[in-house]
């Protein structure tokens, strides 16, 4: 559905986006994520067509939007998109209604009959059709994107494009806003490309993540392969709190070695034993027990807590082991005291080996 | 629907990096042509025109030579005509900034009462030509029969009257009452614009409203202040209006009215080459000046404390003595602004001269009004008026408009060589314009019409404009124009539906001040004038010299009432939607 290959933007001489491809399947949720500044937007933008990529080339649906090397540029008045942007730009001079109009009766596409009927069903779609007469100014946050969405969807583009949509809302309508985007744009089998720098909107709403840093890609997959699969510190880090522990590849290939000891792990593609490497752990998957004088078993390391922060849900707690801090999750209904000896059990089909951040850092 | 799109996108597809549209691309092209025939054109005139001998004019086939800067560089009185221009502009500037500031002040951080009549009023000073206010002076400080002297010297039993209109003391006090209003508007801008928590802070603290006066809100000003008072004595530097009624007569030329009086001399002919010359020193001065400014304006960067919010910043209640005093300044400002308005309504009720008395009421009429309506001349005359001011108006917001745009919104080099040549008639006097104007269209069909100075003031207004224009769209956020293009809209359409409904007032405020301003400068018309070209403000010049005082009175009260009945409405109505959204 959409082509995206060797885009690059510099503004000046500095390179924004470096040379990124990848592409999106039909009716695909497509999630573009990564920190502030990596040049989301901008790859959106040049998708939409309100910025010029400086090389590169775009296509959608078959047909060449961008080609510097056939030097064609598609205006985004004639990509028939819609887009939903970060202030959700609800014109003010108009109503509800008017605004979800607007695409049909002044987009540069074929007049367009029955417009009444398909605003209010643009509108019953994103359960505002009482509203259609309100002034734009009247409407609160949710309702304002509400809006946006209805007039992105109101002509049937064959992309949608969303770019930090949730952002400017609170944190409980977030919630609702999340699941709802994702059934409507499913239900209309619509490919959406939606950008967000908040991991938990990414991995609850796509069906494919593209991790970028830098202008770079990072990793694309499923939620699943990006969170329990990352193959950079980067990812790991940037899609859940992880401890990143440096050792080095075992001979074997198949443990790293520790300042604590040898850690049986999955092992990121790509590796050679020996290769300097970071070991992924989530607080989460470690289990800690009082240390008990009986045998231990695999992957288990005793260590000293030394601190505790209560959160409710769980205590997070910094463990010392072997001259290294791990964060793990502890029970809050069965407490232990600062100090105390403990048990640290890694389930190996939970850790993952990753290159160290120096070799795996590009650019 | 699919394959119409596919079909519209190929013969739609272009290769113009920065403009894709054709439309756009266009528009762009024409309007850097534009700008450069209506400004950069204009000057390279002048500067040709101020190395020809004296009596040539411009592509006659004279000898070039430095006659004009010698004779003006070795001249006996050069020193103190540029020393007079100084002191005049930076007198009636400093009246103008003091005032200015005081009066913003109140209006935007005291209860004082009627602060809205007094923004209004301000906003709508604009109503009342330089050319009328000068005039109503020179009634009022008339050494002969001049109000203000009667009464003075009635009161302390003086044999000489106390004042007169015709020096520069008069002259730099007048211009400077009249500066108040631009100051005014600036600074409360400026004050608009501060972040009252700025002020909050130092409030909770512990300090006092007036150490937070000194400390806080005066020190964040200064930079502000500071390139206000240099845009003011810019602006006053190239001032034509007043130095010709008033300072011509007391003998005290200054570089603005020395153009005038070399290209359009009492006696002899005009020397336009030393005129072009003597516009050229006053155009490096005006520049030397906008050069300072930029400076100014580029440290005061720093102290940039716009929040981009609407908010209400606490008022100062003024207790006792301090708001008696602050109703007598704002009252007594204008008394002074009014006074020679009500005097120029006097003159026009009495075919002669009277001193203001119940006795004469008796002899009132609207005679000079009829008078100067029957005359065959004064159809002309609002004809040409309203054709100068609606259109030269109307195409320079139009131009404003796209202007801005591209500089705003496009950026790149053609943006930024729009905005330049659109900013620099900041720096080019009106009057030199005028001189420059005159040259380039001397051998041409237009050349004493009116359309001559309609291109002036659009040129002049250009800067204006464009510098309101670039502040409304810098306000708006550009996401509102690319979701109306990503919805399938041109470019045109997005601007038509999208960007001009949403800055409709700042349009309709910028235009309203061009019209005012087109309808009273006296520059242009002045010095281009023939007998066809007449405008109110020429003939009201023309009326006053004849000598007709109540024919000049009754159209400087028509012209200020028309003007007031345009401004002050709409003035209003801005307020209110001002109001509305903070
Ligand atoms: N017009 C521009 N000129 C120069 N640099 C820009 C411009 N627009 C964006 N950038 C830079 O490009 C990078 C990516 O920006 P953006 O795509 O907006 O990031 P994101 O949306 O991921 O936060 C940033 O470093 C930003 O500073
Ligand atoms: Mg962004």
């Amino acid at each position: 559905m959409l082509k995206v290959d060797s885009l690059l933007k510099s503004f000046g001489d500095h390179t924004v986006i470096d040379h990124v491809s990848f592409e999106v399947e039909a009716g695909d949720f497509f999630t573009m994520l990564g920190p502030s500044g990596c040049g989301k937007t901008t790859i959106l933008q040049c998708i939409a067509g309100l910025q010029t990529p400086t090389a590169g080339s775009i296509e959608m649906a078959g047909k060449v939007v961008y080609s510097s090397a056939q030097k064609l540029f598609v205006p985004a008045s004639h990509r028939n998109l819609g887009m939903v942007f970060q202030s959700y730009a609800i014109w003010p001079h108009m109503t509800v209604f008017e605004n979800v109009a607007f695409p049909l009766v002044h987009g540069a596409r074929q007049r367009v009959q029955d417009v009444d009927k398909r605003v209010m069903h643009a509108l019953e779609m994103v359960k505002l059709q009482d509203y259609a007469q309100r002034p734009a100014p009247f409407l609160s946050g949710g309702q304002q994107q509400r809006v946006a969405l209805a007039r992105a969807l109101v002509h049937q583009p064959e992309l949608l494009l969303l770019d930090e949509p949730l952002s400017n809302l609170d944190a409980k309508l977030r919630d609702v806003m999340r699941i709802e985007i994702r059934n409507l744009v499913k239900s209309m089998g619509i490919t959406t490309i939606f950008v967000t720098h908040d991991q938990l909107e990414a991995l609850s709403m796509s069906d494919t993540v593209m991790l970028l840093r830098g202008g770079h890609i990072v990793q694309k997959g499923s939620p699943q392969e990006v969170f329990l699969r990352p193959n950079t510190e980067f990812t790991a880090d940037f899609m859940g709190r992880s401890n990143l522990i440096p050792g080095k590849l075992s001979a074997s290939g198949s443990h790293v070695t520790t300042s604590f000891g040898e850690v049986a792990c999955n092992v990121a593609s790509g590796l050679t034993p020996g290769a300097d490497v970071a070991l992924v752990v989530r607080p989460n998957v470690v289990r800690t027990v009082a240390a008990r004088n009986a045998t231990r078993g695999q992957n288990t390391f005793v260590g000293r807590i030394e601190s505790q922060t209560f959160l409710g849900d769980l205590i997070e707690a910094d463990v010392i082991l072997g001259g290294q801090v791990m964060r793990v999750a502890l029970d809050p209904y069965a407490p232990l005291a600062n100090g105390q000896e403990v048990e640290v059990q890694l389930p190996a089909e939970c850790c993952i080996a990753v290159p160290a951040e120096s070799a795996s850092r590009r650019g | 629907m699919s394959i119409s799109r596919t079909s519209s996108a190929t013969t739609e597809a272009v290769w113009e990096p920065d403009t894709s549209s054709t439309a756009r691309l266009v528009v762009r092209n024409g309007l850097l042509i534009l700008l450069v025939v209506l400004i950069a054109l204009p000057l390279l005139v002048l500067i040709y025109t101020s190395f020809l001998p004296p009596g040539a004019v411009p592509l006659s086939g004279s000898e070039l030579t430095l006659d004009n800067y010698r004779s003006i560089l070795t001249g006996s009185g050069t020193v103190a005509l540029f020393v007079r221009t100084i002191i005049f502009a930076v007198g009636s500037s400093a009246i103008g900034i003091v005032l200015g500031i005081s009066f913003a002040y109140l209006t935007e951080r005291t209860d004082l009462p009627g602060r809205t009549a007094v923004r209004i009023l301000m906003f709508s000073w604009m109503a009342v030509p330089a050319l009328v206010f000068g005039y109503g002076w020179i009634l009022l400080l008339n050494p002969g029969n001049g109000i203000i002297n009667v009464m003075v010297k009635a009161i302390f039993n003086l044999e000489q009257a106390p004042f007169t209109p015709y020096s520069m003391q008069a002259l730099t006090v007048i211009a400077g009452l009249g500066a108040v209003p631009t100051a005014y508007i600036m600074v409360s801008g400026l004050l608009r614009n501060m972040d009252p928590s700025l002020e909050d802070a130092a409030f909770v603290s512990g300090a006092s409203r007036f150490v937070i006066l000194r400390k806080i809100t005066a020190p964040l000003l200064t930079p502000g202040t500071l390139s206000i008072s240099i845009y003011l004595i810019m602006t006053m530097v190239q001032h034509f209006d007043l130095p010709m009624i008033i300072g011509l007569t007391a003998q005290t030329p200054v570089l603005s009215t020395s153009i005038y009086m070399a290209a359009a001399p009492d006696f002899g002919l005009p020397n336009y080459g030393l005129a072009a010359a003597f516009g050229v020193f006053l155009a490096i001065l005006a520049g030397a000046l906008m050069f300072m400014y930029f400076r100014v304006v580029h440290a005061s960067e720093r102290y940039r404390t716009v929040t981009g919010k609407s908010f209400r910043p606490k008022l100062l209640h003024l207790r006792g003595l301090q708001k008696v005093f602050a109703i007598l300044l704002v009252g007594g400002y204008f008394a002074l602004m009014l006074m020679p308005l009500l005097t120029l309504a006097w003159a026009s009720l009495f075919p002669y001269y009277r001193l203001p008395s119940f006795a004469a009421l008796a002899d009132a009429s609207f005679a000079a009004y009829f008078r100067v309506f029957s005359e065959p001349q004064t159809f002309r005359v609002i004809v040409n008026t309203v054709l100068l001011f609606l259109t030269s108006s109307t195409l320079a917001v139009v131009l404003s408009c796209l202007v801005s745009w591209f500089a705003v919104r496009l950026g790149g080099k053609s943006g930024r060589a729009m905005d330049l040549l659109s900013f620099a008639p900041t720096a080019i006097p009106p009057i030199v314009m005028a001189i420059a104007l005159l040259m380039m269209f001397l051998r041409t069909p237009l050349n004493g019409t009116i359309w001559v100075i309609v291109i002036g003031h659009i040129a002049m207004y250009l800067s204006f404009g464009t510098r309101a224009m670039n502040g409304a769209l810098i306000q708006i956020h550009r996401e509102l124009e690319d979701a109306a293009t990503v919805s399938g809209a041109s470019w045109g359409t997005s601007l038509r539906k999208v960007l001009f409904p949403i800055i409709w007032p700042h349009i309709l405020n910028t235009w309203l001040w061009i019209v005012a301003h087109s309808a009273r400068d006296l520059t242009f018309p002045l010095f281009l004038l023939t007998s066809s070209n007449v405008v109110v403000a020429t003939a009201i010049y023309q009326r006053w010299n004849y000598p007709d005082l109540p024919g000049t009175a009754a159209l400087c009260m028509m012209l200020v009432l028309a003007l007031s009945a345009l401004v002050i409405p709409i003035q209003i109505y801005l307020e209110h939607k001002n109001l509305n959204k903070a």
